[in-house]
């Protein structure tokens, strides 16, 4: 299986998804950040808002979300599919949770507008992933590749 | 927490009729997403500071409230709603370190 995805914004790779949460009857597209230096895949606040992810119903964790850029208000949302377009058609990747943040720039809003959502380790950890902004190359696969 | 948190069902692959127009509006976001990278610096002489909503390769609403945004998004385009991609247009230089 392969999915080949783009650079974008911030000279970043990303790759676009479909986000299903059929407890909250969320079904919508939504652009991740490949972050390989993020542990979990987690959304943003404003990828919250576009999703309309309410917060109330979802388990908020003692201890929020810390990176180089400061720390954020974690919750936890549970039972998420993400649907990848592949070489064979949708891939979909089941979710036991991912984490949505909320105040992460809550002094500058106009960065907490830019902040992506993130496609963590959760998820690349069990793929081979292969960047190349020379040749404008994402590539995510669970095949093996050989160098 | 425990410590693995992700399962996939790695045989789980669709290719029924329903599947490809899912398909095709996913191919859709990503082709509006790069028309948004593609044209931003368009966009940022008409819509700084706002947000601008982009489906089908054109701007089709703008704003400086994100909800309210969202809302008409919802109201005018209620089968697309979920399709379009809504991004924040900004004068600022800004170096993402995450």
């Amino acid at each position: 299986m392969k999915i080949f995805e783009s650079w974008g914004r911030f000279d970043a790779p990303y790759v676009e998804a479909r986000f299903v949460c059929r407890r909250f009857g969320i079904d919508a597209k939504i652009l991740f950040l490949i972050d390989i230096g993020s542990s979990s895949t987690i959304i943003s606040e404003t990828d919250a808002e576009k999703l309309k992810i309410d917060y109330p119903p979802l388990q908020k964790l003692s201890k929020g979300m810390t990176g180089i850029g400061g720390s954020a208000k974690t919750y936890l949302m549970e039972d998420i599919e993400l649907y990848f377009e592949s070489d064979r058609g949708f891939y979909r990747a089941n979710h036991d949770h991912i984490f949505v943040i909320k105040d992460a720039h809550k002094r500058d809003r106009k960065v907490e507008n830019l902040i992506p959502s993130l496609l963590g380790r959760d998820f690349l950890n069990q793929m081979a992933l292969l960047v190349d902004q020379r040749h404008n190359l994402v590539l995510i696969t669970d095949e093996v590749l050989t160098v | 927490m425990k410590a693995k948190t992700l399962s996939q069902k790695l045989d789980h692959f669709h290719n029924d009729e329903d599947d490809e127009v899912i398909l095709e509006s996913l191919r859709n976001f990503q082709a509006d997403s790069i028309w948004f990278d593609r044209h931003y610096e368009e966009l940022k002489k008409k819509y700084k500071e706002e947000w601008v909503a982009v489906l089908h390769k054109q701007v089709i609403d703008h704003g400086k409230n994100l909800k309210a945004l969202l809302r008409r998004l919802s109201k005018n385009y209620p089968k697309d709603a979920g399709d379009i991609v809504v991004e924040f247009v900004t004068l600022e230089e800004v170096n993402l370190i995450l």
